[in-house]
Order: C-alpha cells, then structure tokens, then sequence
C-alpha cells in the first residue's frame, strides 16, 4: 500500500523529510516502551505535537470526574493517553502564506482534525482533535508545500512572527519580512537552540509607534532602524530581550540601540548561546529568558552577549540570506485602480471602514478577513484561497489578532472581493475593533485553562455585533483580549480591557470567574501592560464590559485615550465600578453562574455534594481571603500613585494574609508574625505540595518566600510591579487551594 | 475493492432548520449517559460562529457526531475515523467500512429521536470518502467507486429503489455522493417538531 512517505518522497526537503522520518522512528521506539515517556514528549513537543484537554484520561462530565478509556495501554508523555486527542501547531513564519498552502492546510483539517483551522495569536495555524499516529503523515504533507510544525511547541524558538502589513505599510522604516525568514531559516534546528530551559519567541516590527510585531512583549524583538554611515543608509534593527507576558509580565528590554542587518542572526545566536549557558533549566517557571535578563540586568546581559559574540566563529549563513533580499518581494498581478462608483453591496460600505487598509502602494489594499475567534472551516479555507488566487498574487498572512489578510487588492476589485467574501462567510466587518476579540483556547482544548475563554468571547461577539452600530466611535476602537487562564495566550495584557480566567468558591461550588484587567497599550510594539483590578464571575462579564465602556463613553475628554481615562478615573473608582457585578447569587437562587459560556456542565461539583452544604457558616477563609485582597487592592492604588515603597509592603503583607487564610483552616495559633506565618505556611502547605497548582506545581509559594527573604531590601519600581502582579496570582492560588481542599475531584486543574 | 479510507462521513439531514445551540447539552448529556456503548465520548467542541462549517461536534474517539450545515443545509453527520471493524474475510473491505459508517449514522439518528430538535428527513444522506492518498487517481466519476457505494447502501438499506450521485463538488474536496432512497425505506421516520 502506497504510504504519504512514497508519494512524496523527493517533494520535501531532505532534512526536514530525514526529522519527520526520526519522528516516526521515536514513535515505533515509544510504542515499544524503548524510550521514556517524558523524553518522548519533549520529542513529540518539539515537532509541534501538543497535548490537548482530557488527555490525562479523565474528564469531569458535569457530575463528577469520569475515566476515559483510550483503547491503547501506552502513553505519549507523562499522565497524557497515546489514544487521547491532542492539537497540533503548525508555523507559519511571519503569517506568510499562499493558496496552496491554506489549501493543504484544508485538506488535513478534513483528514485529521475536526474540520476546523484555527489561527493563533502567534500566527500559527493549530489543528485540535488529531491522533499521534496520524502527526507523521501530517507533517509530511506540511513538508511538501514548504511549512513545517518543527519547534513549533517545547522548550525552542518557536515561529518567528512579524507585522502583517510588513512591505505595504505606510509607516514601516523597511519590510522586514525577509528577515524574520531569514532568522526562522537560520535557528530552525540549530545546535545553539537545542538546550534551552523555556520556550523562545521571536518577533519583528517594522515601526515603533504602530501595534506592528509587538516586539516589547517577546524573548527578543527586532525594531527596524536606518542610520546614515559614510553618506550610506544603513538597515539595521534596534533589539529588545527579555519582555514577555505569561503570569506576571516583563517589559523588554534595549540590548542594542542599532545591530547592522549583517549582524542580526549573529547576535541573535550570541543570545541564544548566553540563554543556553545562564538559563534556569530546573524550574521551568524561572526559566524564560526574561527571568535570566532581570536577574542579571540589561547591562551585564549585554556585556555577556556581546562577550559571547566575540568569540563565535564566523558562518557564512549570518550574511548570505542578504543577496537574495527581494526572494520576498511581492508584485500584484492586477494594475492599481481606485474604489469605482458602482453600487456598493450591502454591508459594504461597514466592512470597507475596519477590514480595509489603502497601502502605501497607491490603489492597493491590504483586505482583513475577520475570523470569529481565529477559526475557519476546511469549506472556507478552499474557498479563500480560491479568492485570494482572483485577487491578489497569491499573498496571504495570518495575524496577531487570529484573522487573515489578503494583500494588494486593486482597490477597483474591492466590492467583487467583498461578495466572494460575502459568499464564504468571510465578510464579518470590525477587523481591529472592540468586536474583533482575540481569545486563546481556554477551557475548551488546553489543558491549563481555567475558564472558558472562547465562550467568553463569542457571547461578548455576539453581543457587541448587534449594537456595532450604535457603540461610540471610541468605544468601537477598543481591543478586548481574553486569556483562559492567567498564561496570558489571549495576551490580555496588552488590551484595553482584558480578561483572564479564575475560579472561587461559593459555598461548597466553584464558579469561574474572570479577573478583570485595565489599561495595557496594544500600540507602540505592546508599549505597556494592563493591571488586574478585580474578579468578576464569568457570567457578569458582558455586564461588565457594557458598564465599563459606557462609562468610558460618557465621561471621556475629548480625545482621551483609555489607558490615560482608567489613569484618570484611578484604581479606586474601577473598583468600585466593577463592585456591584461581583456578587455571586446562591445556587439555589442561580446556577447559571455555576456552569461557564457554552458548557452547560456545572463548573466543578466537589465531593462534599449539596447535602454537606455550609449553608450559611462563612470560613475563616474567606474571611481572611477577602483581607488579602483589600490589601493587594491598596497595593495597587500605592503603585499608581507612584508610593513604590508602600506598594512593595502592601503586596507582601497581602501575601502573608492570604498564607494565614489558609493557616487558619489547620490551626488557629499563627498569630500575624511574618515568620511564623511564612513558616506555618511552607510547612503545611508547601512542604506537603497541598498549595502547589497541577500544572505550575510551587511556583505561587516562591513568590512569597522570595519577598519574604528579600524583607526590607529596596528595588525598582518595575520588581514592585511584579511583585503586585505576584500578590494578586497568590491570592488566586490560596483560592484555588481551598477549592481544592474543599472538592479535590472537582478541581484538577484550578490554575 | 482494495479501497480503504481512513475516514468516512454520512450525512442525514434535518427535516427542518435547527438551533445548533440545542445541541450543546444534548451531546453534554449523551456524555453523561455514556449513549454509545461502541463509542468512546470525549468532549462537546463548539463551533457554532463559523459559517458553513461544523457548527457543534460531540467528539468520540472513534467517530465525530457533527451538527453539520457546511454544504448549507443542515444535518447531523456521523464521521468514522478510527477503530474499524474487521469484517467478515469474505467481505470487500471498503463496504465494510461503508457499512460500519452507515451503522453509525443510523445510531446518532436514532438517538436524537427522543430529543427535541428536528427529525432526520427520510429519503436521502450524503457520504464521502475522505482519504486523498486512498482516492488519488481515481476519476471523479469512478464507475466502480460508485457501483461499490450503490451496492452497500442498497444491502444496507434493504432496497434497490435508489439514486446514487456523485456530489457535483470541487475537485479538491473529497469524493462524495448524494443518495435518494424511498421514503419507507428509511430507518430513521420523519418525526415532527416539538410543540
């Protein structure tokens, strides 16, 4: 029987077509137990093979945790079922793609996955639902059009991404698309990246003032430059390392104000090879390389860097790539011509206002192809790239944002391109406005969400769809991002108005809630993060964000921005708007708030089962809890107002409050000592991992034995922010360790 | 025939139109219930804001059970993946599968006769054969593909009153057919909406 393997042998690249073939061969070696099984997930990871929701094998149907029994008696990682569905990550660098790659990109959707093609915020393409045994197969045909899932998960660099406008943007300093290919080429496999303790992710911007790369927000971002040497414009890049979301967030920072373009994949390995020396491996939760440039600061990072360089041999492949510069050049197929003034279809007219860019190339336009939630089906992907074949020469990108966009459009075509659009369902107006919201998977495939993220984002879709044309034009240019957990894939951080899933306790149930997080800058390369004010249960949140926005409408100066409105409003006022959307009626009144957006499964159902109900009895937890939070609170208001000091203090302390809440439900003698407290605490809840979190196991606890140990001396005002980020994850923790207690079989993956 | 796609799809359609959003609990419940003993149920996947497309698949490991309006008419679709029966050695193997897909289809069908939502129209399905490698070559219009479909379907169904017709789709889509059998021939009655 012919195999995917004859029929394309000779159509991949050889190297890549000799990895897949290692794949293979690890997977035969696993399934006879010849390899472990830890080693073989890094193994699978690293080729963009990623576990997916359930694949413990258990799964919590509503009524309480169920086996799921995969035929196979074998496992693919740790705790994770060979049989057991899994989501594969496929890199697209840049989000460059053509017709006949979405094409492919289809037809495994149809063969292995469930139909659907998701685009992520990283421009990658994941795939949910497929089989171990079908990933070869998958790759290979990947392989043959030229993309590869290598390194698209694990501890590597994972896919280059770059602006979306890159080549056509009124703004940029110069495309930078071949070089973020030619920084994908060059590290794809390279030995220097093959040892890193974390992730990797790179990405380019063409200007600094624009959202563009989002470079501030990556390992290592590159920031287009030109100088004048010699009379001679010189390109090169400003680089950032070390910025990065995740749990708590940290700024990027400049290692270089200007690296010549002959000097970008150099420097990038010296930083790859510092990563790999210095970095943490141990505790993956210090391990990305934001980690290593705090603790050892920007200069003595640079000077290593720099050091590192020095002694490097020289590789022709740092310079080569810059002869064939215009490899990437694109051309339209079709002459320039202006928008004509036939009759414009219906809808027409809201669609060319937010899913249109005139690019710099007069009489083209870069079209946006607006994905609710980042997904499109095996039907429309045929159908777009036969669209984007009438339309354009073949130039298709994913983005950020998870859409699409189609690129040098003659703006004469734009209403027969709308209806081609209109006829696969792929004309959804609002690209980039409030109702383009990003969300990452969530609850709904990834193993660490907490709340249902997706959900959450189609509700609040839908309902700001159907008011899109009476919301106020500031409001309609808002961004909304939302994370399922407090991972930050939906990059919440760096929205508006963001969101990122939790959970608490109502009595002897969980209800998911959404902490609510304000004020993060989308432009300027991610310029600045938003701050968490609050959790608001999951089911208020579209109330919320109608309050919040109304408000931004109708109290705004003129020409005021969010970010500077919610400065304004100060942290006291958001409080106290987001107050009366907290409270969480009793299950007996609503179980509405019990079970999340579009799973009517009740949240979690501990074991203590409604007959065991507290009733009434309030816990010293939540007492103290609620103490602990007020005090963050403070924390927060101290740090806006620039009291660094007291900002440091209040987190600390509210860290300790929430350490004694917990105390207090094993012994009321703690008394409020920071000592004992910080004892008490390691000894009952650390040492015996009872506070430690499924997935990032102690992590939570070393935030308050770091501050702990730290007692007194100063920092800067960047550590303070983190540390109150880091009061308000605690806090999240010691919440989801008394859920824990309270409903152990209900709670396997709180955080 | 030595044919053997790795996946099958079998389309029954909807006698009237559908709110997709029924289907989130109902595939949640069938969960619960553990509804097919054949079948191992994982999740209920939601996709209900992607036009022309799965809108609501209860996940199984050897099949999807899909809410399906891709093509714009809406049915439930019983897509086999994986756990093939064997079949009897004598049996041509690609009918075996046709069989063991039809089988499937037939079972979701019959499960959704107590829920309220739509009933499944009677005379007609659509099935595809979804395997490039298995189907390259081939013509669209493969007489012996579409003898082997006939021939299954009318075993399967006890009847030689039926249409069997290549889907008039894009050739890059994989090879499906549009089939119409007598009314009374069907396994799953027509039944009436709910009040």
């Amino acid at each position: 029987m012919t195999t995917w393997k004859d029929e394309l042998k000779g159509k991949m690249p050889a190297d890549w077509a000799e990895e897949i073939d290692r794949f293979e061969g690890q997977m035969e070696l696993r399934r006879s137990d010849k390899i472990d099984e830890k080693v073989f997930a890094e193994t699978r990871l690293r080729r963009g093979a990623y576990g997916q929701r359930y694949d413990n094998g258990h799964r919590h149907d509503g009524i309480g945790v169920q086996p799921l029994e995969f035929p196979a008696d074998l496992t693919k990682g740790p705790d994770t079922e060979w049989d057991a569905p899994g989501m594969h990550r496929i890199k697209v660098p840049f989000g460059g793609l053509n017709p006949d790659q979405l094409e492919v990109l289809a037809e495994l959707a149809e063969e292995y996955s469930d139909g659907i093609l998701h685009v992520t915020t990283r421009q990658d393409f994941q795939l949910h639902f497929v089989h171990i045994e079908d990933t070869p197969d998958l790759m290979r045909r990947l392989a043959a059009v030229g993309i590869t899932t290598r390194e698209a998960c694990g501890n590597s660099v994972r896919n280059v991404t770059a602006c979306p406008l890159a080549g056509v943007c009124h703004t940029e300093t110069f495309d930078v698309t071949p070089y973020s290919h030619a920084l994908f080429e060059f590290l794809l496999g390279h030995d220097d990246v093959q040892d890193f303790g974390r992730k990797f992710k790179p990405a380019f911007s063409g200007c600094e003032h624009e959202a563009c790369g989002l470079v501030k927000m990556h390992d290592m971002g590159y920031l287009a430059q030109v100088r004048e040497v010699d009379g001679q414009l010189q390109r090169g890049f400003r680089i950032y390392v070390g910025g990065g979301l995740g749990t708590v967030t940290h700024q990027a920072k400049i290692l270089s104000e200007f690296v010549p373009e002959e000097e970008l994949l150099s420097v990038t390995q010296a930083v790859c090879r510092v990563f790999t020396k210095l970095g943490e491996k141990r505790n993956r939760n210090r391990a990305r390389l934001k980690f290593l440039v705090a603790n050892l600061g920007i200069d003595e990072f640079k000077k290593l860097v720099f050091e590192e360089r020095e002694q490097m041999t020289f590789d022709p492949r740092w310079t080569a790539y810059l002869d064939d510069l215009d490899r990437f050049a694109e051309s339209p197929d079709e002459g320039a011509g202006a928008l004509g003034s036939e009759a414009r279809p219906s809808g027409f007219d809201g669609w060319f206002e937010t899913n249109v860019y005139h690019q710099r190339q007069a009489g083209y336009a870069t079209v946006t192809v607006n994905l609710p939630l980042g997904d499109l089906s095996v039907e429309q992907a045929f159908e777009l790239a036969d669209i984007a074949r009438s339309y354009t020469p073949d130039t298709i990108r994913t983005t950020v944002e998870q859409n699409m966009v189609l690129r040098w459009v003659p703006e004469s075509q734009l209403t027969d391109l709308y209806q081609a659009l209109q006829g696969a369902g792929l004309s959804a107006p609002g690209a980039g406005t409030i109702v383009d919201i990003t969300a990452c998977p969530g609850t709904d495939t990834c193993k660490l969400g907490i709340a249902a993220s997706r959900g959450l984002a189609g509700e609040l879709r839908t309902r700001l769809a159907a008011q899109n044309g009476s919301l106020d034009q500031a409001v309609k240019d808002l961004r909304v991002k939302i994370s399922g957990c407090f991972n930050s894939c939906g990059q919440h951080h760096v929205a508006d108005i963001g969101f990122f899933g939790n959970s608490r306790r109502r009595q002897e149930r969980l209800v998911p809630h959404f902490q609510v997080v304000l004020g993060g800058k989308w432009k300027e390369n991610a310029g600045s993060y938003g701050l968490a004010v609050g959790a608001v249960p999951s089911k208020a949140v579209p109330d919320v964000l109608e309050s919040i926005t109304a408000r931004y409408a109708a109290e705004r100066d003129d020409g005021e921005s969010f970010q500077d409105w919610v400065t304004r409003l100060g942290k006291v006022a958001v409080k106290l708007m987001l107050q009366p959307f907290t409270e969480v009626p009793s299950y007996e009144l609503d179980t509405s708030y019990f079970s999340d957006w579009g799973d009517p499964r009740e949240f979690t159902l501990g074991d203590l089962g409604v007959g065991e109900c507290a009733g009434e009895v309030v816990s010293l937890f939540s007492i103290t809890i609620v103490q602990a939070e007020g005090t963050a609170f403070e924390a927060l208001v101290a740090l806006e107002a620039g009291r660094s000091e007291e900002a440091d203090e209040m987190a600390y302390r509210a860290m300790l409050t929430a350490a004694k809440a917990l105390v207090l439900g094993q012994t009321p003698f703690v008394g409020d000592e920071p000592s004992n407290i910080v004892n008490e605490f390691r000894s009952r809840f650390y040492d015996t991992e009872l506070f430690f979190d499924p997935f990032a196991k102690g992590k939570f606890a070393q935030y308050l034995f770091r501050r702990h140990q730290r007692n007194g001396e100063v920092v800067d005002s960047e550590a303070v922010t983190r540390l109150v980020e880091e009061a308000n994850l605690f806090i999240e923790a010691a919440h989801a360790c008394d859920a824990r207690q309270a409903s152990p079989a209900a709670s396997s993956s709180l955080l | 025939m030595d044919l053997l796609p790795a996946r099958i799809k079998v389309k029954l359609f909807f006698t009237d139109p559908v709110e997709p959003n029924d289907f989130v609990p109902l595939f949640h419940s069938w969960i619960q219930e553990k509804r097919f003993e054949d079948h191992l149920l994982v999740d209920v996947a939601d996709y209900r804001h992607v036009p022309q497309g799965p809108s609501i698949i209860l996940v199984a490991h050897e099949a999807d059970f899909i809410v399906d309006i891709e093509d714009g008419r809406a049915g439930l679709a019983y897509l086999r993946k994986r756990g093939w029966p064997a079949g009897d050695p004598s049996d041509d193997p690609l009918r075996v599968r046709i069989r063991t897909a039809l089988s499937g289809a037939v079972q979701a069908a019959a499960a959704l006769e107590s829920a309220p939502v739509p009933g499944i129209e009677g005379g007609e399905l659509a099935l595809w054969l979804i395997d490039r490698l298995s189907l390259r070559g081939r013509p669209e219009r493969d007489p012996v593909l579409l003898q082997t479909i006939r021939q299954e379907l009318s075993a399967f169904f006890a009847t030689d009153d039926l249409t069997v017709e290549p889907l008039d789709r894009d050739s890059r889509r994989s090879f499906g057919v549009h089939a119409r059998l007598p009314s009374n021939s069907l396994l799953v009655p027509s039944k009436s909406l709910p009040a």
